[in-house]
């Protein structure tokens, strides 16, 4: 039986074995000024807990409740949220129906998505009949039926 | 304030709306100086990000200058330069005492998914984006860094997202000296990963895209990379076992996320949502890793699921990382490779538009005309 020093020098030698080819082997110390780990900030399991810089607070303020924020059923308010476009017409029925599903259930995310897609149609909807040339195609429309109707 | 404005799925416009205000004690608001297009805005005009309303601004990669502070804002003051995070983050809660201000606990009512980020949806807190005159920027104290006096706002831009995610993609990878990287994407997060790759001692990196242009921007970024159209590659798994004499590559990284070509099947069930958006990328990532490599996710996909080969990286003792980008911790070391030149974030743009043009400028950068790579978007005030 091996001790572990020498499984871990196997291991290593194992590894340096999947090196690639010397012809790609070279790099400049400027290429790989990286490669030291320690000039690596991101791994989180070497991180010692500890606020982030310029914190100053050990729980943050609370930003007040608006009207219409919807809550996923595993959270609650959190210390701050976007607070524009409250849901709204049928998408927003929709949306608030989704909100009482967890989102760990695939039917949360597709009556988003239909929710989604069923507030462009409002939209369009909505922007179509601002729009002058609707009425008039609509009015357009109305004529020619009554005259068809005549003729027939 | 003029800003951009979701109007359902792949459309987008430029509007009047109303001016942000201070909402929490530790808000500012930003006046926008710069700010840039995403990939992942993509994923949002394309509508594949539940939860995507209508009238939202998008935007969450953006620079500008102080112009409001909320009462208990103690280290901003009007009229400093700032760069802000995508992350809005608390700085204190369990993950961001951790490093983890992507996922932090304090900034998201609306999902368990993630924390708060800035203008990608109600999935991520529901904040307004900053492809905007002004924007609000909860957590002034934890999130954006002041930019050096010497530097412009579009030399540090993308210390906002897209840099610290290629560099963090690279950094999960664990790149031993002299391994071989496979970087799936030419795209602007790629650029920034394969860079990374190099700097984190990589012996070889190849990188796989289908655009031509991008292909050669690649390889003018970082000069050593290797290249592959898939498009002319019949096989790109095949092709790049051959490269690494049969066995894969050490470290795949996708930067692709669900708009990925090159797979009928995937792009048909993305088109169907029977899936959320193509996985082509991420499945050539486990194809191609070798045995015990790792593979590495930072496209991003939406919920609720994609098909991919999950068996195969179990079978191969693949080692999957993946994450939001928690930028704030990478901001200092990147600025330090900006400032030496090592890394010229600012060379990736490749057009500047008003943001009154930002609907011209989505849908060339979503249709890949005029060799477009990076869309830098800039406000009138700031002209």
């Amino acid at each position: 039986m091996t001790s572990l020093g020498s499984r871990m020098k196997l291991l290593e030698e194992a590894v340096n074995d999947l090196a690639p080819s010397p012809k790609h082997a070279g790099v400049s110390p400027e290429r790989a000024i990286d490669a030291d780990k320690a000039r690596r900030p991101g791994n989180p399991m070497e991180h010692e807990p500890a606020p982030v810089a310029n914190a100053h607070w050990l729980e943050p303020d609370q930003q007040p409740a608006v009207p219409g924020l919807l809550i996923d059923p595993d959270r609650k308010l959190t210390a701050t949220f976007g607070t524009q476009h409250p849901p709204r017409g049928l998408s927003g029925m929709l949306r608030r129906a989704a909100y009482r599903v967890p989102d760990y259930r695939v039917r949360r995310w597709a009556m988003l998505i239909l929710a989604d897609r069923i507030e462009g149609l409002e939209a369009t909807l909505a922007r179509s009949v601002k729009q002058p040339a609707t009425w008039l195609a609509i009015a357009g429309g109305v004529m020619l039926l009554v005259q068809l109707r005549r003729r027939a | 304030m003029l800003a951009t404005s979701y109007r359902g799925k792949g459309r987008i416009r430029v509007e009047q709306k109303p001016e942000p205000r201070i909402e929490h004690p530790n808000d500012i608001i930003l006046r926008v100086t710069r700010t840039a297009i995403c990939g992942s805005d993509l994923h949002l005009l394309h509508g594949l990000v539940p939860d995507t309303r209508v009238g939202c601004t998008f935007g969450h990669e953006f620079a500008g200058v102080v112009d409001e502070v909320g009462p208990s804002v103690a280290s901003l003051k009007r009229g400093d330069r700032v760069v802000v995070p995508f992350n809005v983050a608390c700085g204190t809660c369990f993950y961001c005492q951790r490093g983890l201000t992507s996922a932090c606990d304090n900034t998201n009512p609306c999902s368990t998914i993630g924390g708060g980020a800035f203008g990608y949806s109600h999935t991520t807190g529901g904040y307004e984006g900053g492809q905007a005159e002004r924007v609000r920027v909860p957590f002034a104290d934890i999130g954006p860094m002041k930019i050096p006096q010497d530097m412009h706002e579009e030399d540090v831009l993308f210390l906002s997202d897209i840099l610290p995610t290629g560099y963090q993609a690279a950094e999960m990878g664990a790149i031993k000296p002299g391994e071989t990287v496979v970087v799936f994407g030419a795209g602007p997060v790629g650029l920034f990963a394969q860079k990374a790759a190099m700097l984190q001692g990589a012996g070889r990196v190849i990188v796989v895209d289908q655009l031509g242009y991008r292909l050669e921007k690649a390889q003018a970024f970082t000069p050593g990379v290797e290249i592959i159209d898939f498009r002319e590659t019949k096989d790109v798994v095949a092709a790049i076992r051959r490269m690494t004499d049969g066995r894969g590559a050490d470290v795949c990284i996708d930067c692709v996320g669900c708009e990925a070509q090159g797979n009928f099947m995937h792009t048909l069930l993305g088109k169907l949502m029977l899936e959320a958006g193509s996985a082509t990328a991420i499945q050539w990532a486990i194809d191609c890793a070798r045995k015990g490599g790792n593979v590495v996710l930072v496209g991003v996909y939406g919920p609720p699921f994609n098909l991919v080969n999950i068996g195969t990286a179990m079978n191969k003792g693949l080692t999957l990382r993946m994450a939001q980008c928690n930028v704030k911790r990478y901001m200092p070391t990147l600025l330090e490779h900006i400032r030496s030149g090592r890394i010229d974030a600012k060379a990736i743009i490749s057009h500047r538009f008003p943001l009154e043009d930002a609907e011209l400028a989505y849908h060339l950068f979503a249709n890949k005309l005029d060799d477009c790579i990076k869309c830098v978007l800039i406000p009138p005030e700031a002209a």
